[in-house]
């Protein structure tokens, strides 16, 4: 068993990274969509722990793996697309949403520089990067076909993903009365 | 520093806090759930193989000892497919 413990933890932490930037996208969607009136100090605070964890995880996710002994990755092989041509495209999918997700969550501390508004539109593709990192666990996760998981999943991604769809349909105006 | 201030900066620690001691939890439920998975035989790519350290799988064709992990992983099962043409090359061995 000794020589599976790197890649138990990368398949745990993968996994907390799902469930932590769905976490994530949920608190910031529910900010963004002003559902939610008061707390607002609140949500801002745990969106950004959940987001700083989940870069954590992803992170661990990924440097776990350069220690199984099996997968044998290299620092490219887990950094850059296709390089690895393991599991590919799901590999690849997986590398390019880990590094959308830290770019966009690191750009936050240097929103003033970029400019509030133009750093508002670029977050918005974390939501994309968020739904590849899904696309990613569900094709190459090797517990993506287990009952567990895919609960796991289910009790994480939907409700973020409602809210997702939600903040997404247009608006319905509301009917004048004359 | 005002205590309004004072209390905002508590509270995002301890929004922190939980967020650390749930992730750490979730991680450690994860890392168990697989673990106990693999050590009673039911994990997904191991499937029945990984009750062990009790079954090896040598290869005369390649000296270094494969993973458990290929009996059923999809692009490696190809290479063991492939070693199969020729019976004796592959022998599998149960270990006590």
């Amino acid at each position: 068993m000794e020589e599976h413990l790197f890649w138990i933890v990368s398949r745990a932490a993968g996994i907390v990274a799902l469930l932590l930037s769905s976490a994530a996208v949920g608190v910031g969607l529910t900010m963004g969509g002003r559902w939610v009136k008061r707390r607002g100090l609140d949500l801002r605070a745990a969106h950004e722990a959940l987001s700083l964890a989940t870069l954590i995880a992803v992170v661990v996710h990924a440097a776990a793996l350069l220690g199984d002994a099996y997968l044998n990755a290299s620092v490219l092989d887990i950094t850059v697309p296709f390089v690895s041509g393991y599991k590919e495209p799901w590999m690849s999918i997986g590398i390019v949403s880990g590094w959308v997700l830290v770019a966009l969550g690191v750009s936050y501390y240097f929103r003033t520089r970029i400019g509030v508004a133009r750093w508002k539109k670029v977050h918005r593709w974390t939501a994309v990067a968020w739904l590849a990192g899904i696309v990613h666990s569900l094709g190459e996760g090797t517990d993506a076909g287990t009952s567990w998981f895919l609960l796991c999943t289910a009790i994480g991604v939907v409700p973020a993903l409602v809210l997702l769809v939600v903040r997404r349909l247009p608006s319905t105006p509301v009917p004048s009365r004359s | 520093m005002s205590p309004t201030l004072l209390a905002r900066r508590a509270r995002v620690r301890q929004i922190r806090r939980i967020v650390v001691a749930a992730t750490v939890a979730v991680f450690l439920a994860l890392f168990a759930t697989i673990y106990i998975q693999m050590a009673v035989g039911k994990d997904p790519a191991l499937g029945s193989s990984a009750t062990a350290g009790q079954m090896t799988s040598t290869s005369s064709s390649d000296s270094s000892s494969s993973s458990d992990r290929s009996s059923s992983d999809d692009e490696y099962s190809e290479d063991d497919s492939a070693s199969t043409d020729s019976p004796s090359d592959t022998v599998t061995t149960a270990q006590s």
